[in-house]
């Protein structure tokens, strides 16, 4: 009972070490703020927005309170049929979030898993895996994302499949570049001596040498997946049901916002954007210190 | 010589990569909704016009017979019928693909250019307040989407300030021998600085950071050490011993990020409605000309891997650390 | 390193919660109702706001407006080649989006009428995607295409227009606007024709340049894919009804004119001699003969050209009676003749198409690229004079036409994006736009604000509608589509969401087509939602607590 509950304590202390290790960097602090303020946004937009991000607003008289500049009733002005900005961007945090987080643990587990996989066995296998990440290099992004929704609906499910079916692979060959450099190391030669299987070995002990940079790779992928999902809807191809940024912008664009002066809908979903990006690359930076030492400044 | 071995042994396996994407591309886009009769109906038709259609373009055949039809016609160079022009999809294709190259390749120069001189600048001065404003900025400039800062550049150049024009290649009855009389233009050049500064805010983030972090990591090598022992000045030390070996990642980020760079050009080409290679492919796909599709797709795979061939082999090429496999 | 296994669970466990917080829905079963009464989800079809920005948005408030009645919606934006495949061939929706265009040949109400009505149009690629079956309204516009006396053809047509209001297999939203600013200082003389707006051959005849430049610049939105008088694409259309003629134009006031054709007889119900005019020739010098007339009707029928066919199946035989009469026998009588074939199918040159596309290099005469050899030749106001890919196509003017323009050339202007489109009208370098497509509230302040430009606006006789699948529960039911009327107001979508720039469409019939239209269609708007609610529940249609609609005892879905 002693043993498990100083054990407990000293994971404990060990996460909060970490913690504080990775959050030590100014940038990643600020990230993490940004990052919490969103998620808030994000968990209790129901409660923060004003309106529905779909609600048209009408004044008393029926008329469609179209192309309101931001005043004290709309924070961030309405666009051309009458929907209030903020409330949009509030609701926009949700899809962010969701396409981003799913999008980032999909491809970190294909490109950790399959990352070990090849560069753990070798062989015909690393051969044949590694064709096929050749292949899947081979095939352009943005328009492979574009067939997909084509072909399978504009929804935040198929948007997100498209994304990670090909992000892995940049996860899957840095993962794998790191195991084979591991591979030739002691402690391998001594658990394997020791008896243990080929999927211990890879699990038990590569696996948490490989973590920080799958993790790493994997706060990428989020701004990636962001990024992707706000092309696409700009496109044309994103969900049409659900809010996003990207949607609000191509909203703007084909009301011609632009050539009517109407920054109050441009701007914000564009600077939103940056701002979550943003933060998963501060963060990012924060676990680059922990994950190499060199690159510390003191 | 092992290199050159290492190259043709990639080339190889490139050229069945390609093969696979091809096929690959054939079945996704018989997948896609709608066919070019579509394009062509209307009240006016008649009834028994549709199967009409669908045999002019060779589309009632079973799925197999259509796929060794097109390997076959693949291999003699032909890529298909334009649903829309009814003409070579190739021709239309590449037409539109020089505008692209003419849009990108100037961009990703400079902003690896800028992001190299940039990146030395912010290792070189490590730790200080610069430094740290140079990384913001940097990451701001990889964190917004390169189809919103087009929208900003629009926006307060085009239609607050009236400098530059609000897209297209060039003017309104503007013509042209031929495309390179049109390139050498002066209006072009006007048309093309918007998005071309769009693009390169984008690009410029990451060789940004790339140079400043490879630099970081050689300068603490020991051969550097050893070069200040010996005395050497701070600055050649930088320039000499350092900055040859930390430029390689670069150099290989260069030749993939062209790569992604074609296939990116998409968001800006829309936004400023270039009438590229990206705009091609957006606009043929919603407008149903799927063998414009298609060869748009075709040509930015081939790109891609063949960039990616270049980046790995000029990485073992530069690097004589590196062990070849 | 060990320590990050601890980092990234804590940091995923409130991940997957965030996710899972933010996707799940909850469904609550009332158990108040049967099951199996309950209607089941609505799949409704529409285009994605990236094709068509207004309709789309329509649709959202439709789905809304619709789900007030109690009805669940799935609604389903989808790219349009989806949206198409759906209507025309898989037709698994319930409702579902179409839009048509405004074009001169749809101006008689026949093709409307018929084509989006009549039971025998139900069928894969046909137009009564509805799937309408009513032997009544069947019967009213066939004896409305074979009646020749105008004031017998107008009550037919006012019967199918009140039927159609009656069903509403078919729900008309509105008539978006045509759109066409041009620049009154260099250019006058523009007519407007009911339906199209300043898009018509009589602008185009008719306008006079104002000072030295006689090159009338005209912006289109789309590229030109190919040029050939047998494809119906939007654009080909542009170029070919100005370097082809036709026997008849449908002029400004809907009803055809005199044009190839200098006038006509009627001999008997199904024969039509038509006088050409005389010393016409085509633009390569050949003269224009009757024998010219026949060679067209007759290579279609054989060739059974797509877009044209339908045209000209009427038609059971062509004669040439002399050089310059020729006489049109069909195979019954056809009152929207002149209107639909006569207007539609542009005169070939036989010289140069009796070898398309035996001596060509295409397998079909509607695929062969007359521009690629020289040979886009008509006998039309314009001559073919060069086409540059993407950014223009020119046409200089026939002197020699009877309705030969008072400028020198006309330049078809590629303009892909509506920011360059504003921009070049405002420099002057356009001279019309001649149907603008996107947003008329911008446009609306640059021509307010630039003396030297005008606005024309007009409304389309082409349409918005909502379709209901009439082929299967719940919209087989009559009383189900009217309540759905009753809850879509339309004034409120062409005031709000086109802003003015579209006028509710209460009958499938242009309102200013006289004297066609019928102002008595029933407008179910009138009922409102209280209205819809007693009317479906006078008919069995149940609610249970949630709110959800349920059929009438003895139905299901």
């Amino acid at each position: 009972m002693e043993e498990k509950k100083n054990a407990v304590i000293r994971a404990a202390a060990n996460l909060r070490a970490t913690l504080g290790l990775m959050f030590r960097h100014p940038l990643a602090k600020a990230g993490l703020v940004i990052v919490i303020v969103f998620t808030i946004m994000a968990v209790f937009a129901p409660l923060i927005a004003p309106y529905h991000h779909d609600e048209i607003i009408s004044d008393s008289s029926g008329r469609w309170l179209s192309y309101q500049r931001p005043a004290a009733k709309f924070w961030l002005g309405t666009t051309d049929m009458g929907r209030g900005i903020f409330s949009q961007i509030v609701y926009g945090a949700r899809t962010a979030f969701m396409v981003g987080l799913l999008a980032a643990l999909m491809v970190m587990v294909i490109g950790t898993v399959v990352g070990l996989v090849s560069g753990y066995f070798g062989g015909w296998i690393d051969q044949i895996i590694m064709r096929v990440v050749d292949f899947v290099y081979g095939i352009p992004f943005l328009p492979f994302a574009m067939v997909l929704v084509t072909v399978l609906g504009g929804s935040r499910w198929n948007i997100i499949i498209a994304i990670s079916v090909l992000l892995w692979r940049e996860t899957c060959r840095v993962v794998r570049s790191q195991v084979l450099s591991l591979k030739e190391r002691p402690f391998v030669e001594v658990a394997r001596s020791a008896g243990a299987g080929n999927l211990r070995i890879i699990f038990v002990h590569l696996a948490p040498n490989i973590y920080p940079i799958s993790l790493l790779y994997g706060v990428f992928a989020v701004g990636w997946a962001i990024l992707t999902e706000a092309g696409l809807s700009f496109l044309g191809f994103g969900d049409p049901s659900s809010c996003s940024w990207g949607k609000m912008l191509q909203e703007a664009y084909l009301s011609q916002a632009l050539s009517q002066g109407v920054w109050w809908w441009i701007f914000p979903p564009g600077i939103a954007i940056i701002l979550i990006v943003m933060s998963t690359y501060f963060i990012s930076q924060g676990i680059e210190e922990v994950v190499n030492p060199k690159l510390r400044s003191r | 010589m092992n290199s050159l071995r290492f190259f043709g042994r990639r080339l190889f396996h490139s050229v069945f990569v390609l093969l696979g994407i091809l096929t690959f591309i054939f079945f996704i886009f018989r997948l896609m909704p709608g066919d070019p009769t579509a394009l062509f109906i209307s009240p006016e038709m008649a009834a028994d016009a549709i199967q009409e259609i669908r045999k002019a373009f060779g589309l009632d055949r079973p799925l197999y017979v259509q796929f060794f039809l097109y390997v076959s016609n693949v291999c003699r160079g032909n890529f298909g019928i334009s649903y829309y022009f009814f003409e070579p999809a190739s021709r239309i294709v590449f037409e539109h693909l020089w505008n692209t190259l003419v849009l990108t390749i100037p961009a990703m120069c400079l902003s690896y250019l800028i992001g190299l001189v940039g990146g030395t600048l912010l290792a070189w001065k490590r730790g200080t307040r610069l430094e740290l404003g140079g990384m913001v900025f940097a990451l701001v400039l990889r964190s917004a989407p390169v189809f919103w800062v087009g929208l900003i550049f629009l926006y307060i150049f085009a239609f607050k300030l009236h400098i530059f024009p609000g897209g297209s290649i060039t003017d309104t009855g503007a013509s042209y021998g031929g495309f390179i009389e049109m390139v050498l233009s002066w209006k072009f050049f006007h048309h093309l600085v918007l998005p071309l500064v769009s693009m390169m805010c984008y690009f410029m983030g990451l060789p940004l950071l790339l140079t400043r972090s490879s630099i970081l990591e050689v300068i603490k090598e020991d051969y550097v050490e050893m070069a200040r022992a010996k005395g050497i000045g701070e600055r050649s030390v930088m320039f000499r011993h350092v900055t040859r070996t930390a430029i390689l990642p670069v150099v290989t980020a260069f030749a993939t990020a062209i790569a992604y760079a074609f296939e990116g050009s998409v968001l800006i080409e829309m936004v400023f409605s270039w009438p590229g290679i990206g705009r091609l492919m957006v606009m043929s796909m919603l407008g149903n000309d799927y063998p414009v599709a298609q060869f748009s797709f075709m040509i930015l795979a081939a790109m891609m891997i063949f960039m990616n061939l270049l980046a790995d082999s000029l990485y073992g090429y530069l690097d004589p650390r590196v062990v070849v496999q | 390193m060990k320590r990050f296994y601890g980092v990234t669970w804590v940091g995923m466990l409130p991940c997957l919660v965030l996710v899972f917080l933010m996707t799940v829905c909850t469904t609550v079963w009332a158990e108040d109702m049967p099951k199996e009464r309950l209607v089941r989800t609505l799949r409704f079809i529409a285009y994605s706001p990236g094709e068509e920005k207004n309709i789309a948005e329509a649709h959202k408030f439709i789905a809304s407006q619709v789900k007030k009645l109690g009805f669940q919606i799935d609604f389903k934006p989808t790219l349009r080649s989806g949206v198409l495949q759906n209507m025309w061939f898989t037709r698994n929706f319930d409702l579902g989006t179409l839009w048509l265009t405004g074009r001169p040949t749809r101006v008689d109400p026949n093709m409307i009428l018929y084509k989006l009505y009549h039971s025998d149009q139900d069928r894969p690629g046909g137009y009564n995607w509805a799937g309408y079956h009513n032997p009544e309204y069947d019967r009213t516009v066939d004896a409305s295409a074979t009646a020749m006396d105008q004031e017998e053809r107008k009550k037919l047509i006012w019967k199918c227009q009140e039927i159609a209001g009656r069903d509403v297999p078919i729900l008309t939203l509105v008539h978006q606007m045509n759109l066409s600013p041009y620049n009154n200082k260099k250019w006058s003389g523009f007519v407007n024709m009911v339906g199209n707006g300043l898009k018509n051959a009589w602008s185009w005849t008719q306008a006079k340049p104002l000072t030295d430049d006689k090159t009338l610049v005209v912006g289109y939105h789309h590229d030109v894919g190919v040029l050939n008088p047998l494809t119906a694409h939007e654009m080909n259309l542009m170029v070919c009804r100005v370097v082809y003629d036709s026997l008849v134009k449908v002029g400004p006031d809907g009803h055809p004119k005199p044009w190839l054709a200098e006038s006509w007889k009627y001999l008997s119900p199904t024969e039509v001699e038509f006088y050409l005019r005389k010393g016409h020739k085509f633009h390569d010098g050949m003269p224009v003969t009757a024998r010219d007339v026949k060679f067209t009707f007759d290579y279609i029928l054989t060739k059974k050209t797509p877009y044209h066919y339908d045209a000209c199946k009427i038609i059971k035989e062509t004669k040439v009676i002399d050089d310059h009469t020729v006489r049109v026998i069909l195979h019954h009588p056809f009152a929207p003749l002149l209107g639909h074939t006569g207007e539609q199918v542009f005169i070939l040159p036989e010289h140069i198409w009796k070898d398309v596309p035996e001596k060509t290099n295409v397998d079909k005469a509607w695929m062969w690229v007359p521009t690629a050899e020289g040979k886009l030749i008509g006998s039309g106001f314009l001559k073919f004079a060069h086409w540059r890919k993407g950014d223009e196509v020119r046409l200089e003017v026939n002197k020699e036409h009877f309705f030969a323009p008072k400028y020198e050339a006309r330049i078809l202007k590629i303009v892909p994006s509506p920011e360059a489109m504003l921009g070049r009208l405002e420099k002057g370098e356009l001279d019309i736009v001649a149907d603008y497509p996107y947003d008329g509230v911008a446009l609306k302040k640059l021509c307010d604000a630039e003396p030297n430009l005008s606005l024309t606006m007009e409304p389309s006789v082409g349409w918005y509608e909502l379709a209901f699948n009439c082929r299967k529960a719940p919209m087989d039911d009559v009383v189900v589509r009217r309540a759905i009327a009753a809850v879509i107001p339309r004034d409120v979508i062409a005031k709000n969401i086109w802003k003015g720039f579209a006028v509710p469409a209460y009958s499938p019939t242009h309102p200013m087509l006289k004297p066609w239209y019928n102002p008595d269609v029933i407008r179910w708007e009138k009922l409102g939602l209280k209205g819809a609610k007693e009317m479906l529940a006078k008919a069995g249609y149940e609610w249970d607590s949630e709110g959800r609609i349920y059929y009438p005892k003895g139905k299901t879905n």
